[in-house]
């Protein structure tokens, strides 16, 4: 399941390369900044999955607010002469870095519960045959 | 068979969150550099990030630059030795290798899109002119080798072709450039390709906005769709080399 997102992520850059898709050089930057935003909501979003409290209005709405809000501020850092871009980096890199270590705990427990339950699934067929063996 | 993920009964948030990567997906790939609009957004990056850009990019054109001359010097070679062969087509031959000597050395007009770089004192300065308000030798001198360095064909200084030996120095209040006295402002043209020209120049860290720190009204660059550079007109006769015979 964690394979769609990335396999659509794929998708979107194979439209946007196929598409060859320009934008202004100033905008490029500013959207450069946004992708920061949209990354770390994305991220959020599956691990939220993960702890089974998603919500679609909650992640759509984030999605887009994040995006413009970043957008926003790395102009209004080159509007009044500061590199708020910074601001917009740091913060969400951090909550990236957050997001993504939840995440690989999340799919560890699940990896070694399933190895888990594989070996106990096999224990258990082991000793039905064994049984009939011996009966 | 189950897998790692069976857990997540509740799926609903799998089309949401890929639809949302793929809008990602498609952002990152517009917001991404490449060699398309590298130099449109090389001033809003780092002195550092620029370098770090463009290091591959410069080995890599001078490699295919290179190579280039290697053809073309290898077709050279096949003409001149037809030429030789046929003897009346000789003449034309020579013609031809001798008018691409002499615009390259710059003893002939050239035309073709460029940039125009003016330079002048900062006469809005109150009081004593300082030494940064003044235009110098020097600057003229970082000038022409940034315009160089961007790949310009051709450069001329208040209508002076500046040529393979030509020496820019400063005498008094003047400039002297191949010994011809100068006076601001300064108009450097320049013949190359336009946006490279123009933006190799305005690039942050560069002599331009070194120069505009005193006063942006000191230096002022813009594109120009056509312009003439005069041919080089100084004396152009060697005294002290000589050829060596083996390459003549």
């Amino acid at each position: 399941m964690i394979l769609v997102p990335i396999i659509a992520l794929l998708l979107g850059a194979i439209l946007a390369l196929g598409l060859k898709v320009r934008v202004g050089d100033s905008m490029a930057q500013y959207l450069a900044v946004a992708c920061l935003a949209g990354l770390d909501t994305v991220l959020g979003g599956m691990r939220s999955a993960y702890e089974s409290k998603f919500q679609t209005d909650v992640f759509l709405s984030g999605f887009f607010a994040n995006v413009l809000i970043a957008f926003f501020i790395a102009w209004l850092g080159d509007q009044i002469g500061i590199n708020l871009y910074m601001v917009v980096a740091l913060v969400m890199g951090m909550r990236i870095f957050t997001n993504l270590s939840l995440l690989r705990r999340y799919l560890l427990v699940r990896a070694t519960d399933w190895i888990a339950k594989r070996k106990k699934e096999r224990e258990k067929q082991l000793e039905q045959t064994m049984e009939g063996v011996t009966e | 068979m189950t897998n790692p993920f069976s857990r997540i009964h509740n799926e609903k948030w799998v089309i949401p969150v890929s639809g949302l990567s793929a809008l990602l997906g498609f952002m990152l790939v517009v917001s991404w550099l490449n060699e398309g609009n590298r130099l449109g957004r090389a001033k809003f990056l780092t002195p550092d990030q620029n370098q770090r850009g463009f290091i591959n990019e410069v080995g890599f054109a001078s490699y295919v630059s290179m190579k280039e001359e290697v053809e073309r010097l290898q077709k050279r070679a096949t003409t001149l030795e037809k030429a030789l062969s046929e003897n009346g087509r000789g003449s034309a031959t020579l013609n031809d290798q001798l008018q691409s000597a002499k615009s390259f050395a710059g003893l002939t007009e050239l035309v073709g899109g460029g940039v125009k770089v003016t330079l002048k004192d900062n006469a809005g300065a109150g009081g004593m002119p300082g030494e940064q308000d003044l235009i110098h030798d020097i600057d003229i001198l970082r000038v022409t080798n940034e315009l160089f360095a961007s790949g310009a064909e051709a450069i001329s200084v208040n209508g002076h072709r500046l040529m393979s030996a030509s020496s820019i120095r400063c005498a008094g209040p003047t400039v002297l450039i191949d010994g011809v006295r100068l006076a601001p402002p300064y108009t450097i043209l320049a013949i190359g390709e336009v946006e490279t020209l123009y933006n190799g120049f305005t690039i942050s860290g560069g002599v331009m906005t070194e120069i505009a720190t005193a006063s942006p009204t000191m230096i002022q660059i813009q594109r120009e769709k056509s312009i003439r550079i005069p041919a080089y007109l100084g004396a152009t006769a060697l005294k002290h080399g000589s050829v060596p015979k083996a390459t003549k």
